[in-house]
């Protein structure tokens, strides 16, 4: 309970620091496939840290992504990166020969490109007195997993500019924060990641699934019925 | 770090400049064809799907493969090859298509074998018109067909520039896409209606098929009479109901696909709307142009256009393998097709003088009078030769009757004995000691006492009027369509019929009367000949006055004699193309036999002087002068 305390203290601080829009509440992931909590049944750790820990332990890397990241991050060396003849700016790989910096959908990637178990945590493998679980039994199931980024929607990569956006049907991003320039649809120093559209704290509650993040309503939506086309104009 | 990253793809962005394409805007999509959400007003939809992207894209694990990313692809890729396009004047490589090409993608429903729901994330969606619902065979929309894809516009494939093709300008809505043509060169799969006549997903209006001659730069076309009808009364005659199939109406505006089809065209090979003349008959059959063309092939003497079917080739010519000219082979089949001696990329009305082509004979291969293949001919007569002259396969319909589909009675001629090259109209023009001025000009004098004093200074229309434009003088040239061209048409002053030599009642396909007499049973022998009518060698009148010269005996001082009483016609004494004797003399033998002593000959003493050895009507000339 400690550190679902001092997580939660680091969390007020974050939320009014980057004065983001209203999301869904933290607590929101109470129930929903972030909650391992609940899944791992009679585990120790709180519901925060199975993704977050107060304190960085063992050989977590740091920086201005790390978020008191607590997963065990993959170490893939190559994702491959999405290209489309209409794209401006090319994506760079989130795998560690490009990027020895953590991004932000590396935290993702730690359980997502499947690689590394659900129950792998640096506080665990560097304290034997905090050791919720087993370590390294589960894996992600396939169809949840994206290790080959060449197939999957482009991330980490800067998004294009007014000219460049209309030029090829984007809407233009309101700030290099977020694509509505009130952080609904944030950015991350003017890149997209998995955050843009995901939220992993908003469970059933927020959206019908996937932690889609809400976006702001446009008429191209509710025509469409995709919240694609936000951006996709 | 990461800031100096940042600052390095930022960096990137600047110095990659902006890329134009055409204004995008993928919700455009709604109600579409492509829009197939329950609620879409498209008759084609699913039972259930509520979001339109899903049916083509994916945001995770897509499936596609192509050298141009996956687009997230989310459809199930069909796996079936289907025969590519190909054509003998084809310049670029065209094979069949593979999953690198963004082609592929498109194909994924396009070629009729993958259900439209057929999702690799979100399962199989029903369609109202079924559960597994695909293109059928029926569907326009299969590309596939029952020809594979022969008879498509070629895609997935590296275009071969030249000076007819080149790659789109930059920023232009048609594009390449890795380098290569693929269906998003000319549709964009979220927009029907860039073209509002046309939709089908074009990616600019194709009005004046703008979207082909962004790739396609025809020479010629810009100043042809496709692209700028002369007469603007006619253009508008143009509708569905003569063949435009795009919504709009005019040639001017169908252009390129006034004649041509990008997908599903009667005939494959170069994409032409309907087999040979009757893509061209649309039009020139009096619906749309006021002159009827193809009212001129049902005449007797007749270029046999409709007859032969279609075995021309575009790539005709001494370097083609499947389609020489002229031909090597006596057995190859004759044809005669529109595309022969007309180009519609560059045909229009522009007058000429001989030997000059015309306006309707712009751009078309020809055979040089030193017979050598001409890409486009410069002068009319060296297209004639490309089948008169150097065949190997002609004659083929030998007709010595007076009617029928050949020539008429053929008159067999004093020099065509023994003579190899005896239908060989190029080397006649070209090396004979006399000759109609074709390839070159004749220099003989004219006027009184002149070695030609019948020549007018003018070619004369029937009535006597003379023809505008036209003038004769020794050193003139003549057309082979002053003496071979259209009995009624305009060239005789009869308004409402095309000229040119598509057909013609007279034989040997003249524009006039020039009479034959008919044989004797021996040559030599007695026989009344033909009756003389002033009516009779109207042909030869038009340049040569019958009436004030030749039959005044201005020249040879036997012409009255010979044709107003012994009833011979000019042709019986005269070769019309060319003889191996002076003044054209090439006796026809059917009629004129040797003289008693064995011999037949014509000799040239002098101006209006010579000396005759012949039997002919039942009289003997040895050595007779005049």
């Amino acid at each position: 309970m400690k550190y679902a305390r001092i997580l939660g203290l680091v969390l007020v601080v974050l939320t009014a620091s980057l004065s983001f829009a209203a999301r869904a509440p933290k607590s929101a992931v109470f129930n929903s496939a972030h909650d391992f909590k609940t899944q791992y049944n009679g585990a120790s750790y709180t519901l925060c840290n199975f993704c977050h820990v107060a304190h960085k332990f063992g050989s977590a890397p740091t920086g201005p992504s790390y978020l008191l990241w607590n997963h065990t991050l993959s170490s893939v060396a190559n994702y491959g990166v999405y290209t489309s003849d209409s794209m401006v700016n090319q994506p760079v790989d989130l795998g560690t020969s490009s990027n020895a910096n953590l991004i932000t959908s590396n935290l993702c990637l730690s359980c997502h490109d499947g690689t590394v178990a659900i129950n792998s945590w640096y506080e665990a493998q560097s304290n034997a007195s905090y050791q919720p679980i087993a370590q390294g039994t589960d894996f992600m199931p396939s169809d949840t997993t994206v290790r080959d980024l060449t197939k999957q929607h482009p991330i980490n990569f800067v998004y294009p500019d007014a000219t460049s956006a209309a030029n090829i049907g984007m809407r233009v991003a309101g700030s290099t924060s977020s694509i509505d320039g009130a952080g609904n649809v944030p950015l991350f120093n003017g890149t997209m990641q998995c955050d843009t559209c995901h939220d992993p704290h908003a469970g059933p509650s927020s959206g019908a699934h996937l932690f889609f993040r809400t976006f702001p309503s446009t008429p191209e939506q509710t025509t469409t019925g995709s919240f694609c086309v936000y951006c996709h104009l | 770090m990461r800031r100096w990253l940042y600052i390095a793809m930022l960096l990137a962005l600047a110095s990659a400049g902006v890329r134009l394409y055409g204004a995008r805007n993928h919700a455009a999509i709604i109600n579409t064809r492509h829009d197939f959400r329950a609620a879409s007003s498209a008759s084609v939809r699913s039972v259930s799907g509520a979001d339109a992207c899903v049916f083509c894209h994916t945001p995770h694990n897509g499936g596609g493969a192509t050298s141009d990313g996956t687009y997230l692809w989310n459809h199930r890729l069909s796996t079936t090859q289907f025969q590519a396009y190909s054509s003998t004047t084809l310049q670029s490589t065209v094979t069949p298509i593979t999953p690198q090409d963004s082609s592929k993608l498109c194909l994924s429903c396009h070629d009729g074998t993958i259900a439209l729901g057929d999702t690799l994330n979100d399962g199989l969606l029903g369609f109202v018109q079924g559960g597994s619902y695909s293109l059928p065979l029926s569907s326009s929309s299969d590309l596939a067909d029952t020809q594979g894809f022969a008879n498509d516009h070629p895609f997935a494939f590296s275009p071969q520039l030249s000076s007819e093709i080149r790659t789109p300008p930059p920023g232009d809505p048609v594009r390449l896409s890795g380098g290569k043509v693929q269906c998003i060169s000319c549709h964009d799969p979220h927009q029907e209606n860039l073209d509002a006549t046309v939709g089908k997903f074009l990616v600019k209006s194709n009005s004046g098929s703008a979207i082909c001659q962004t790739c396609h730069q025809q020479t010629g076309w810009t100043t042809s009479a496709h692209a700028q009808p002369p007469d603007p009364s006619e253009d508008p005659k143009y509708t569905s109901l003569q063949g435009a199939h795009t919504g709009y109406t005019g040639v001017s505006r169908n252009a390129c696909e006034s004649c041509h089809r990008p997908h599903a065209p009667q005939v494959a090979e170069r994409l032409v709307k309907f087999p040979e003349e009757n893509t061209c008959f649309q039009c020139h059959d009096g619906s749309v142009t006021n002159l009827n063309i193809k009212a001129e092939f049902v005449k007797t003497y007749q270029h046999p256009v409709m007859i032969t079917p279609s075995v021309h080739d575009a790539s005709e010519g001494p370097n083609s393998a499947l389609h020489a000219l002229p031909e090597t082979s006596s057995a190859v089949g004759r044809h005669a097709e529109c595309a022969d001696c007309h180009n519609g990329h560059a045909a229009n009305n522009s007058s000429a003088q001989p030997p000059q082509v015309s306006g309707p004979l712009l751009g078309v291969p020809g055979q040089s009078a030193a017979n050598g293949f001409l890409p486009r001919s410069n002068n009319e007569y060296e297209i004639c030769f490309k089948c008169h002259g150097d065949s190997a396969n002609k004659p083929q319909l030998f007709d010595s009757g007076t009617a029928g589909i050949g020539y008429g009675r053929n008159p067999q001629r004093q020099f065509d004995v023994g003579n190899l090259n005896r239908y060989n109209t190029r080397m006649e023009f070209e090396y004979s000691p006399s000759y109609h001025p074709v390839t070159r000009a004749r220099n003989l004098s004219s006027g009184p006492g002149g070695e030609v004093p019948s020549l007018r200074p003018a070619p004369i229309l029937p009535g006597g009027a003379t023809m505008a434009g036209r003038t004769l003088s020794a050193g003139s040239l003549i057309y082979c369509t002053d003496c071979h061209n259209n009995d009624t048409g305009r060239n005789v002053g009869l308004g409402a019929s095309p000229e040119g030599p598509h057909g013609s009642s007279i034989p040997h396909l003249l524009e006039r009367q020039n009479m034959l007499e008919p044989p004797p049973a021996l040559p030599g022998g007695s026989t009344a000949g033909v009756a003389y009518s002033n009516t009779d060698y109207a042909l030869c009148d038009k340049c040569h006055d019958v009436q004030n010269s030749v039959l005044r005996d201005l020249s040879f001082n036997k012409h009255s004699e010979h044709v107003q009483q012994a009833g011979a016609a000019c042709s019986t004494c005269h070769d019309p193309h060319a003889s191996s004797s002076s003044m054209l003399i090439n006796f026809d033998r059917s009629i004129v036999g040797p003289a008693s002593n064995g011999a037949l000959q014509y000799t040239r003493t002098g101006v209006a002087h010579g000396t005759c050895s012949l039997s002919c009507h039942g009289q003997d000339h040895v050595n007779v002068t005049y």
